[in-house]
C-alpha cells in the first residue's frame, strides 16, 4: 500500500477528485516519500490549504483546514510549493509553517491594502518596500517582454544569490474574477498570459465543463486541439527569435520573425484572430469562435511545412551561440516538476497533451532531450513545431471522430488542464448558482522561476538576458 | 536538411527579398522609442518586441527603439499600470530629455483593458495622466503600431 492509498483511505471525500484530510495526516503526509504523487500546485485561502498532485496520472484535490491562519507548509515535502506559499502569504495572509522561504513576494508594500484577498484586507499606507540596490535588472528593464526583474551579487564576475522579482505585473486578477459569471470571467481569463490567449481559457474552459458536466462534441474538441497547436507553433517561433538574436544569430531571427508573421496572417485571413485571441468561448455560447477551422489548419500545414526545414538548417549553423547556457538539470526538472519546453529538454518528457482525450498520440513523437541548455531547448521547439504538424494532418483526417468520454456528474467543482507551449496550465474553479466561486491557476512559469537562480547562478551578468530568453519565461501568468 | 553554406545562402536570399521597405515619413528625424511594461497579459510588449523584428522596417523609417528613457523621444507605455510599476512610470517620463511624448500602446495603457482599478492595478494611463496619444487593440499588431507611429510622426506629434 502507498502512501497516498492510505491518506486516501482516512480522508473525506468531498467531491469527485477532491478530498479532505486532517492536520495530522497531512503532516504525515509531508513527511513521507511516496513516488507514485507528483505536485502540481498549492492553493491556500483563509479556510483550507488544498494540493493539486497527480496520483497514478490523475489529478487529486487534497485539503485540510488553515486553522489560526497556519498550515504545515507543504515545500518541506514538495520544494515546488514554496512559491505557492509566497503567493499566498501576500494575498490571504495565511503562513506556512516551516516553510522554506517566506519572504514576500507579489507585496512590495504598494498596495493600499495588505492580505486584499482576505474577509477582511488591512487598509495601509501604501509605500514601496526598500528597494534592493544590488546589481541586476530592474523589472521593467529585462530582455523579456513581461515584468520580471533580477538582483544578484557578482563575485569573480558571475553571478551568485540570484533573487527574481515579479511584483510590479501583479494586477490583481483573482479578486477580479471571483463572483463572475463564467462568460464575464473568460474575459479576463482570455487575457491572462499572452503566450497561453488559447490555453490559459481552454484550461479554464473544461475546468467549468467538468463542474457542469459538459462535454464538447468531437468536433468541438479537435477545433480546440487544432488552435492549440496553431498557438504552440507560434510561442515557440517567438521564443525562437527572441533566443537566437540576444545570440547574436540574426538571421535565424529574421526567420522565425517571417514565420510567426506569416502564420499570423494566415489566421487572419482564415477569420481567426492573428494570435488567436478570444477563440476559445463556453459550449453555452456556441464554441469557438471559428466557423471553418479545416482550411485554417491546412493553411497553416503549408505555410509553416515549407519553411521549417530551412529553419532547422539554420539553428544547427547557429547551433554553437546556444550550448550550455542556462542549464536546467535532469533532477531539478523532476523534483521542481517543470513542464513545458524547458522540461521536456531537461529529461522530463511529460506532456498533458498525451492525456487530452481525442489526442492522436502517434503524433507526438518528440521524445525530448537531456541536456537542458538553451540549445536543447531550441531544438525541442523546432521538434515540437514538426510534431504540431503532423498532429493537425492527423486531425485533419479524421476530425470529429467520435470518442468514449462521458461527462461527469454535476459538482460545480472543476479542474482543467491544457499543455500550452510553456507547459502545462491548470485551473481549479468551484461555481455557486453559475458564478465563480473559487478560483486558482497555476502556470507552468511559477515552478520554473522558483528554481531560476539555480539556473542562473554561476552565469556572466551579459548573459542573463539571453539566458532568460532561451527558457521563454513568461511572468504574467504567475504574477496575476 | 542541410546546415552547410547552401542553407545560409538561401535564407541570406529569403532575407534579402523579405526585407521590408522603409515607409518615407514626411517630416522629421530620427524618432527614438522606449518602451516600458506596466502590467499586463505582455500581448503588447510581444508585439512591440516583434515590431523590433525583421518584419517591420523600424530604423529604415526613421524610429529606433532604444534601451533606456534617458535617450528616448517618445515613451511607448503597455499595460494597465499597476500601482507597483507606476513609480517606474514616472521615473521612466521624468528621465526622458525635453521635448517628450507619451503614446499609449493597446487598451489596457488605455483604461486598463480588461483589468480594473483594484488595489493593484491603477487601470491605465487616463486614470493618471493626460494620454497624448492611444494605438488601440488588445493587441494592436506589429503593423498597427508601425503604422500609427508613422501617423503620428507625420502630423508632427511632439
Amino acid at each position: 500500500m502507498t502512501v497516498m492509498t492510505a491518506v486516501l483511505q482516512h480522508s473525506e471525500r468531498v467531491g469527485l477528485f477532491h478530498y479532505r484530510i486532517e492536520t495530522d495526516l497531512w503532516r504525515a503526509l509531508l513527511e513521507m516519500v511516496d513516488r507514485t504523487v507528483t505536485f502540481i500546485a498549492l492553493w491556500v485561502d483563509e479556510d483550507e490549504a488544498t494540493l493539486l498532485l497527480l496520483y497514478d496520472e490523475s489529478p487529486i484535490l487534497l485539503s485540510t483546514a488553515v486553522e489560526k491562519r497556519r498550515y504545515y507548509a507543504p515545500s518541506l515535502r514538495f520544494p515546488a510549493a514554496q512559491w505557492h506559499e509566497r503567493l499566498a502569504r501576500d494575498l490571504w495572509g495565511v503562513e506556512a509553517l516551516s516553510a522554506r522561504d517566506d519572504r514576500a513576494l507579489l507585496d512590495d508594500g504598494c498596495w493600499p491594502l495588505t492580505w486584499p484577498l482576505a474577509r477582511e484586507p488591512i487598509p495601509v499606507q501604501g509605500e514601496r518596500t526598500s528597494p534592493d540596490h544590488r546589481p541586476g535588472m530592474v523589472p521593467s528593464r529585462t530582455a523579456l517582454p513581461g515584468l520580471l526583474g533580477v538582483r544578484y551579487e557578482v563575485v569573480n564576475g558571475r553571478v551568485e544569490q540570484l533573487d527574481v522579482q515579479i511584483a510590479p505585473g501583479h494586477r490583481g486578477v483573482l479578486s477580479q474574477l471571483k463572483g463572475r459569471t463564467v462568460a464575464e470571467a473568460l474575459k479576463i481569463i482570455s487575457r491572462v498570459n499572452a503566450a497561453g490567449f488559447v490555453a490559459h481559457p481552454l484550461a479554464f474552459t473544461r475546468a467549468v465543463e467538468q463542474a457542469q458536466a459538459q462535454l464538447p462534441t468531437p468536433r468541438e474538441r479537435d477545433t480546440r486541439l487544432i488552435l492549440l497547436e496553431i498557438e504552440r507553433m507560434s510561442v515557440h517561433m517567438f521564443d525562437l527569435a527572441q533566443s537566437a538574436r540576444a545570440a547574436g544569430a540574426e538571421l535565424l531571427a529574421t526567420y522565425s520573425d517571417h514565420m510567426r508573421e506569416a502564420l499570423a496572417q494566415t489566421c487572419e485571413e482564415h477569420g481567426a484572430s492573428r494570435r488567436l485571441t478570444d477563440m476559445v468561448r463556453p459550449l453555452d455560447e456556441g464554441g469557438c469562435a471559428i466557423s471553418e477551422i479545416v482550411p485554417l489548419a491546412q493553411a497553416v500545414i503549408t505555410v509553416v511545412s515549407v519553411s521549417l526545414p530551412r529553419l532547422i538548417g539554420l539553428h544547427h549553423v547557429y547551433a554553437s551561440r546556444l550550448e550550455g547556457l542556462a542549464v536546467l538539470p535532469t533532477e531539478m526538472a523532476w523534483a521542481y516538476g517543470i513542464g513545458g519546453v524547458a522540461g521536456r529538454a531537461s529529461g522530463r518528457y511529460v506532456d498533458r497533451r498525451a492525456l487530452d482525450i481525442g489526442m492522436r498520440l502517434d503524433a507526438l513523437r518528440s521524445s525530448g532531450r537531456h541536456e537542458g541548455c538553451a540549445l536543447a531547448r531550441n531544438r525541442q521547439r523546432l521538434a515540437e513545431i514538426g510534431d504540431s504538424i503532423t498532429l493537425m494532418e492527423r486531425i485533419l483526417a479524421s476530425i470529429g471522430l467520435d470518442d468514449e468520454a462521458q461527462a461527469y456528474p454535476v459538482t460545480d467543482e472543476g479542474v482543467g488542464v491544457a499543455e500550452s507551449a510553456r507547459g502545462d496550465i491548470w485551473y481549479w474553479v468551484t461555481l455557486q448558482q453559475g458564478k465563480i466561486q473559487k478560483i486558482h491557476i497555476r502556470d507552468p512559469a511559477l515552478p520554473l522561476l522558483t528554481v531560476l537562480g539555480d539556473i542562473l547562478n554561476g552565469h556572466k551578468p551579459e548573459e542573463i538576458g539571453a539566458a532568460l530568453l532561451s527558457l521563454g519565461i513568461s511572468t504574467a501568468g504567475v504574477a496575476l | 536538411m542541410s546546415s552547410g553554406p547552401s542553407t545560409l545562402l538561401f535564407a541570406f536570399m529569403d532575407a534579402q527579398r523579405w526585407r521590408p521597405r522603409p515607409v518615407p515619413r514626411k517630416r522629421g528625424g530620427m524618432i527614438r522609442l522606449y518602451a516600458l511594461e506596466t502590467g499586463s497579459c505582455e500581448g503588447c510588449a510581444m508585439e512591440i518586441a516583434a515590431l523590433n523584428g525583421s518584419t517591420i522596417p523600424l530604423e529604415g523609417s526613421g524610429f529606433q527603439l532604444v534601451e533606456g528613457p534617458e535617450e528616448a523621444d517618445w515613451l511607448l507605455v503597455t499595460g494597465a499600470v499597476t500601482r507597483s510599476s507606476a513609480s517606474d512610470l514616472v521615473e521612466a517620463w521624468q528621465a526622458m530629455p525635453a521635448g517628450k511624448s507619451m503614446v499609449a500602446v493597446g487598451a489596457c495603457a488605455l483604461d486598463g483593458g480588461p483589468f480594473q482599478a483594484d488595489y493593484a492595478t491603477l487601470g491605465g494611463l487616463e486614470k493618471i495622466s493626460r494620454v497624448y496619444r492611444t494605438i488601440p487593440g488588445c493587441p494592436p499588431s506589429p503593423r498597427d503600431i508601425f503604422q500609427a507611429l508613422v501617423a503620428l510622426a507625420d502630423e508632427g506629434f511632439s
